[in-house]
């Protein structure tokens, strides 16, 4: 193997100069192989010694649940970030991808959920980036024939000349999969590439997939859909919490098998809170035929007084647009709410503040805070946002009050208020963020993923912040990727693809049972009454072999 | 004062911080010694002619339109964009008040009225075309600037104007209470409604939350689109004001009058966001650094120097300024 480095470099199936030849291609792919691969980020173990090997012309797809390191291996080869340890060979030969440079230089390609194009420039010229002109000058006419040599070895040819913002979501990942063919390349890496096409357009891809491999080409294909997956793929890798649980022969799994290799088989300790008998509660929040498409189709749900719901689904289930939805940051093409048994209809999130709804944002540095600002301008936020009138006097002192009272009340661990937020810690960010919405005493509070990248200590504390909210009366939302943590709640919702697709009891939500709803492998069809749309749940004969 | 709250890293060894604190402190204060120092060393060197009450008054006098109308473009700055049509504003207002007064016999109280309301209505305009149409603020206030421009030549085609009976006007700028100068007056009115605004209202802990995370203002239910507007009325009705108070410190309204005044509010605001405070805008930083200019271009004047040093000072003075305190700040965090 480690004599095929020249072959290499000499002979890509990209359409550079030297890769006039297809047919030879296939014989010298080339073999990538990933070796204990590590990673940290902070004290946090997002790899731990995976493995992946990718042999010329496969389809090699990559499966995990939400947070399974997926992504974080895919940034390493593309040299978006270092690994901590471990190797990465091509044909036997140890590599270094120090920068996304690197790994072009070497074969290695990406196409990224977020396609790095330029929307006002043409097809060409977004395939054209970043490639060497001719002397400095830009070789108009060579470019457009290597376009259109990428077009041949795709199978499919994308109109050159249009802007791709006027082009539709699947051709423009085919520019983007054309622009990684513009140089040699043997390896290309997809990272939920169907995530928004038709059925017809992911056929076409699949048909691009099997031109690709046939030149010797390997595709690492990352999906959440696992017919898909199935279909799509030769070997699977599967990974969990960041290490690596198997490759697996595509044809020898089921949609059945491969869940239980992503949920895992560990027994699950989850301390559940008490039921809360929902009968004798009354609904503070009822959402009805929410729509706003592609991502919040059709959504209805309650929350009581004194409840805790939780939200499951993958990312891109349509989760975080639902509450920005219910908080009237976008607004709905159509649907009804109404919150305590009165029509409401936030037409921005000032509106749903002063009715008392609160989203606590995804990103709190993003989103949730002024980092450079004090914990005590951050804490009276959402209180000077509900004020009706900007004219209003604004207290220092009285604000300093209540800041200081917040402060011990959530446990925020500064020193003073006069603490700048980015001294903090996360967990002490989050409940900073929390803290500023709580401060206006909502009736109803959604949390977006409340304690990513919080340490144990603040994440219990935030599940006792959230109990003690529910049980004053305030109805509260979790939307949650940490199934674990969904068992503070009463009942969990499961989003998927832009809709609610089951129900789950408290007792019933484990981690394994709320990752196979939200993969669609759906074991118990009568347990989720509320799921609107029973099309939408997968096969049940995948149901019955898993038996 | 930067010591994280978890126990830092055994590398953090004690000199480590009070370098850090040494840091903070000329971030804080290194654009406010810079004035010390100035005032200082003209103490010393012209003790006769600078380090005199009627010097002081005579600053603080220069200072004063020069500090309103940057405490205009402070509000916008607060708010996280900015306005380069506060200098056309400015000479727009006074020569359309003048010819009002001219040839309509205006009252002047009415006419320092109608010069906020006009100022107040570009700003409107401005503000409008930022948040509505979500032209950036560079494109739409350097347009709206050039279209006051044009407004002011139609006016008057490019001649001053002069009004009939200047004494009353002339009186806003030249007239003394106490031995000082009116416009010390209306600077400091405006510096402390200005200031009390920004710090003692909804509207302006707004403007500082739109300032500082638009996204989280407005997930915490900030209107923020409407604070912005308003940061630009109050921004074009200070500059309204400008021009008529220009106008009358001769009488007579010049196209032109206001045109110096654009590079000289940014400068005073920028250095004064390098003073006290780690580089957030604010009215005190604002005035501190009108006055620091001022008292650069007195020192040019009392030492016989030429004109053109004044430009250098007021260039080095916000480079230094603001580099010091930026360089300082990085230092204090690493």
């Amino acid at each position: 193997m480690t004599g095929a480095v020249e072959g290499r470099t000499m002979a890509a199936p990209g359409v550079g100069a030297e890769a006039d030849d297809p047919q030879h291609a296939a014989d010298t792919g080339v073999h990538l192989r990933m070796e204990d691969v590590s990673k940290h980020f902070g004290g946090a173990k997002a790899l731990d010694r995976v493995s992946l090997d990718i042999e010329p012309g496969e389809v090699h797809a990559l499966c995990g649940a939400n947070g399974a390191g997926k992504s974080t291996l895919v940034k390493i080869l593309a040299g978006a970030e270092r690994a901590d340890s471990g190797r990465i060979l091509l044909d036997g030969t140890e590599v270094r991808i120090d920068s996304p440079r690197a790994a072009a230089a070497l074969g290695l390609t990406f196409v990224h959920q977020e396609l790095n194009l330029v929307p006002k420039l043409t097809a060409l010229q977004n395939m054209s980036l970043g490639l060497p002109g001719r002397l400095g000058v830009l070789d108009r006419r060579g470019l457009r024939e290597r376009a259109a040599r990428a077009a041949d070895l795709l199978g499919y040819a994308v109109p050159l000349d249009t802007a791709v913002e006027e082009l539709s979501v699947s051709d423009r990942w085919m520019v983007s999969l054309s622009r990684s063919l513009m140089r040699p390349a043997h390896f290309v890496a997809m990272d939920e590439p169907t995530a928004s096409f038709t059925d017809e357009e992911a056929e076409r891809l699949y048909g691009v997939i099997d031109t690709l491999t046939a030149q010797g080409v390997g595709v690492l294909y990352i999906s959440h859909r696992l017919e898909e997956v199935l279909e799509v793929s030769d070997r699977i890798t599967v990974m969990r919490n960041g290490t690596y649980v198997g490759t697996y022969a595509a044809d020898e799994m089921t949609v059945p098998t491969l869940t239980h290799q992503i949920v895992g088989g560990e027994v699950e300790q989850i301390e559940a809170s008490g039921p809360v008998d929902s009968a004798e509660r009354t609904v503070r929040l009822a959402v009805e035929g929410l729509t706003r498409a592609p991502r919040v189709l059709d959504v209805g749900l309650e929350v009581h007084r004194g409840e805790i719901l939780g939200i499951a689904g993958l990312v891109g289930a349509g989760r975080t647009e639902l509450a920005r939805l219910v908080v009237g940051a976008d607004r709905a093409t159509s649907g009804r709410m109404t919150l305590d048994g009165e029509p409401y209809a936030p037409r921005s999130v000032h509106d749903a503040i002063r009715a008392g709804v609160c989203l606590v944002p995804e990103e709190r540095r993003a989103q949730g805070l002024v980092l450079a600002e004090t914990v005590d301008t951050n804490l009276a936020m959402a209180s000077i946002g509900r004020s009706r009138s900007m004219a209003r006097g604004f207290s220092p002192r009285r604000s300093r009050r209540i800041a200081q009272d917040l402060l011990e009340r959530f446990w925020i661990k500064a020193r003073s208020v006069d603490d700048a937020v980015n001294h903090l810690s996360g967990g002490n960010q989050q409940k900073v963020v929390v803290a500023k919405y709580v401060r206006n005493e909502p009736s109803v509070l959604i949390l977006d993923e409340p304690t990513v990248g919080v340490d144990v200590g603040a994440r219990a504390e935030i599940y006792r912040l959230i109990s003690r909210l529910a049980e004053e009366g305030t109805a509260v939302v979790v939307i949650s990727s940490d199934f674990e943590e969904l068992a503070i709640c009463h009942r969990v919702l499961v989003m998927r693809e832009g809709r609610v697709t089951a129900s789950v009891d408290a007792a019933d939500a484990t981690k394994t049972r709320l990752t196979e709803l939200c993969f669609g492998h759906d074991a118990r069809p009568d347990d989720h009454p509320d799921a609107p749309d029973p099309t939408r749940a997968p096969t049940s004969t995948q149901t019955e072999e898993a038996r | 004062m930067t010591a994280p709250l978890s126990p830092p890293p055994a590398a953090a060894a004690p000199a480590t911080s009070r370098q850090t604190q040494a840091w903070t402190l000329v971030g804080r204060y290194g654009a406010l010694m810079l004035l010390v120092l100035l005032v200082l060393v003209m103490s010393v060197l012209e003790p006769s002619t600078f380090a005199t009450t009627s010097n002081l008054i005579n600053v603080l006098n220069q200072s004063a339109l020069a500090s309103i109308i940057a405490i205009g473009l402070t509000f916008t700055l607060v708010a996280g964009e900015f306005d380069l049509s506060i200098s056309n504003v400015a000479s727009l207002t006074g020569v359309a008040c003048c010819t009002l007064m001219a040839d309509r016999g205006l009252p002047l109280p009415l006419a320092i009225v109608a010069a906020m309301a006009m100022g107040a209505v570009v700003g409107l305009t401005s503000g409008l075309v930022v948040t509505r149409l979500g032209v950036n603020a560079l494109v739409a206030t350097l347009g709206i600037g050039t279209v006051a421009v044009g407004i002011n030549y139609s006016i008057a085609e490019g001649l001053p104007v002069s009004v009939p009976d200047p004494d009353s006007l002339l009186d806003l700028s030249l007239g003394r209470f106490l031995g000082i100068p009116y416009p010390i007056y209306m600077m400091a009115l405006v510096a402390v409604l200005a200031w009390l605004l920004l710090n003692r209202t909804v509207l302006g802990q707004s403007m500082q939350a739109v300032g500082g995370n638009p996204v989280a203002a407005a997930l915490s239910g900030v209107r923020v689109d409407r604070v912005r507007v308003i940061a630009f009325v109050l921004c074009g009705t200070l500059a309204g004001l400008t021009g008529i108070l220009l106008a009358s410190r001769t009488g007579s309204a010049a196209v032109t009058a206001g045109d110096s005044y654009l590079l000289s509010s940014f400068a005073a605001a920028f250095f004064g966001s390098a003073v006290l405070r780690d580089g957030q805008f604010h009215i005190l930083g604002t005035i501190i650094g009108v006055v620091t200019v001022s008292v650069g271009f007195n020192a040019i004047a009392l030492l016989g120097m030429e004109t053109y040093w004044q430009y250098l000072f007021q260039g080095l003075v916000l480079i230094v300024g603001v580099g010091v305190g930026a360089v300082a700040r990085k230092r204090a965090a690493a």
